[in-house]
């Protein structure tokens, strides 16, 4: 814990505000967090225009208090600073996460909103109208109703569609929990990025991938993923051992199924995993698997087991 | 109706699946058109996390002399003034499931003993000695088994015994295990309860120890609920909740009466 004399003295000496700082911090964290934190969550329909504001005030002046206190870092040198140093520098760290809350809520954002469903775009096509979209699209029973949801999010007028179709519709259809991805939900942004397994730099920057290469990438690192691989959690992955160096008579595919499926189950971005074919070439044995986005991409890998 | 001949495709798949698979992995494969006639038991144990680990896998060294399912549909129907009231259930009904038989005398070879069960879990393995649940943790003697893998008639029925014992336990971390039962010859793969286990033995059948065990499908495995808690920290909340938390340090940090 710092001592408060620290403070008043860093404050009177450098003309330092950093108690009127970590007060302005509580106050934020009392009456406004909760604002911020609702609408990236799509609790709230209003963007809490106030508390963005406070938010980045007090952004930069945590920012601006980190680069005097590091201007004058070679006279601190009790260990009383390092304290209030690390406790201001927790303070920016914390403002910055909640400035990207949107991403950590994993929210989908339409016509400035954001909502915990998932947005998707639809063209109209010829003589369909939005009821029709929103009955065979959406799956809705009160389309007579629900349509007109859909007509506001959009902001549409009478005269911005027609029966000629073409019109491009942002809709919003319920989607599963996502954790694996830090971002705003929109599409492909559901697989995430990743770095390239290949861990190296370009351009002066870390190799990463695309969102779809992500979900490639994942593929493979899941099936090729081995119990006891990942340290963080070693159950993850399938035991080869229940499949080599055993015959046929004793292969327990079915457990090894359920290993898999269970690996896969882990992964958001993955709907479901098909077994489509076995082979066996010379000594070894292939499975051939397809897996199935929750966008609906495909991907067809071949597994030697 | 004519057969399909040897040379049709079908036939062709069918035959190169079973030279490179075995009638086992096409069952896996396609478990609803190609059935085998083989049943096991997997005694179960969830961690924390919900990751499975497999704790005892008991497939049937000999088959049942018969086994029945049946499954009640449950529909509640009703007759009112107007017409007649059905309630049906897009959900899960449980089914029962009856198995009786005995595994004879002489010595088998137990398949699938070996490899499933991990350094965690062998404390509670009847390869460990583990055969009741009130021996799962607290463990004054343990008997060492005679083989692991091979086992008489008697030696199995003890193990079908301890599994069923077993699987009304629950394991370190406060969640009770769960008992697989996969049934390829119906194509039934699902977590079931022991509804009874009856043992006998009688001077008609001398040294044959008879079973006749009584289960109830709760669930069927393909529905059990998915992993959430891995990536548990990094939700919007759990990360405002850590503002909270500086914010209370910073308010008790400034709250401190200065000393003169």
């Amino acid at each position: 814990m710092f001592r408060i004399e620290t403070i008043i003295d860093l404050d009177s000496k450098y003309g330092f505000n950093l108690r009127s700082l970590m007060d302005d911090f509580i106050l934020f964290v009392k009456n406004d967090k909760e604002k911020i934190e609702s609408f990236f969550k799509g609790d709230l329909d209003v963007r809490p225009q106030s508390s963005f504001d406070i938010l980045n005030t007090l952004f930069s002046k945590t920012a601006n208090a980190i680069n005097s206190l590091n201007n004058i870092r070679n006279q601190l040198l009790n260990y009383d600073y390092w304290e209030i140093f690390e406790k201001i520098e927790q303070i920016k760290e914390s403002l910055y996460t909640m400035k990207n809350g949107d991403k950590w809520a994993r929210s989908s954002k339409i016509q400035g909103r954001y909502t915990k469903n998932q947005s998707v775009n639809f063209t109209l096509k010829e003589n369909q109208t939005i009821e029709n979209l929103v009955r065979t699209e959406l799956g809705s029973n009160n389309f007579q109703n629900d349509w007109f949801v859909v007509a506001i999010n959009n902001r549409l007028r009478e005269e911005d569609y027609d029966n000629l179709g073409g019109t491009l519709i942002v809709a919003q259809i319920q989607r599963s929990r996502i954790d694996s991805v830090v971002s705003v939900i929109d599409q492909s942004t559901i697989y995430g990025n990743d770095i390239h397994k290949k861990f190296e730099f370009v351009d002066s920057d870390i190799l990463y991938l695309s969102n779809s290469d992500t979900f490639k990438q994942t593929c493979e690192i899941l099936l090729s993923l081995n119990k006891n691989d990942n340290p963080f959690f070693p159950d993850s992955g399938t035991n080869k051992t229940l499949i080599s160096g055993t015959n046929i008579n004793s292969l327990q595919l079915p457990s090894f199924f359920r290993q898999l499926y269970q690996t896969f189950s882990q992964e958001d971005s993955v709907s479901y995993i098909q077994i489509i074919d076995f082979k066996q070439e010379q000594d070894g044995l292939f499975v051939k698997i397809k897996i199935v986005s929750v966008l609906g991409d495909e991907e067809e890998r071949d597994v030697n087991l | 109706m004519p057969f399909l001949n040897q040379s049709n495709p079908i036939i062709q798949r069918y035959k190169r699946l079973i030279d490179t698979l075995g009638r086992e992995g096409i069952n896996a494969l396609y478990p609803n058109e190609i059935e085998i006639y083989l049943l096991s038991l997997e005694l179960v144990s969830i961690d924390s996390f919900g990751f499975e680990k497999s704790i005892d896998y008991f497939v049937f060294p000999v088959n049942p002399s018969e086994i029945n399912i049946s499954k009640p549909t449950l529909t509640n129907t009703k007759k009112s003034a107007g017409g007649v009231i059905t309630l049906d259930s897009e959900t899960f009904v449980p089914f029962k499931i009856r198995i009786q038989g005995n595994f004879g005398t002489r010595f088998r070879f137990l398949i699938g003993k070996n490899q499933q069960v991990d350094a965690k879990s062998i404390i509670y393995t009847t390869q460990n000695g583990v055969f009741s649940k009130e021996q799962m943790f607290k463990r004054t003697f343990a008997n060492i088994p005679f083989s692991p893998q091979v086992k008489t008639g008697y030696g199995s029925f003890k193990i079908l015994e301890a599994i069923c014992d077993k699987s009304k336990a629950v394991n370190n971390d406060g969640v009770p295990f769960q008992l697989i039962f996969n049934n390829p010859i119906f194509g039934h793969n699902n977590i079931v309860k022991v509804k009874n286990f009856n043992g006998s033995l009688s001077t008609q059948r001398n040294r044959i120890h008879s079973y006749d065990l009584e289960l109830e499908a709760v669930a069927p495995i393909s529905r059990k609920e998915r992993i959430w808690h891995l990536i548990r920290d990094t939700s919007l909340k759990s990360l405002g909740d850590k503002m909270s938390i500086l914010s209370n340090d910073l308010q008790i940090g400034l709250n401190q009466t200065i000393i003169a």
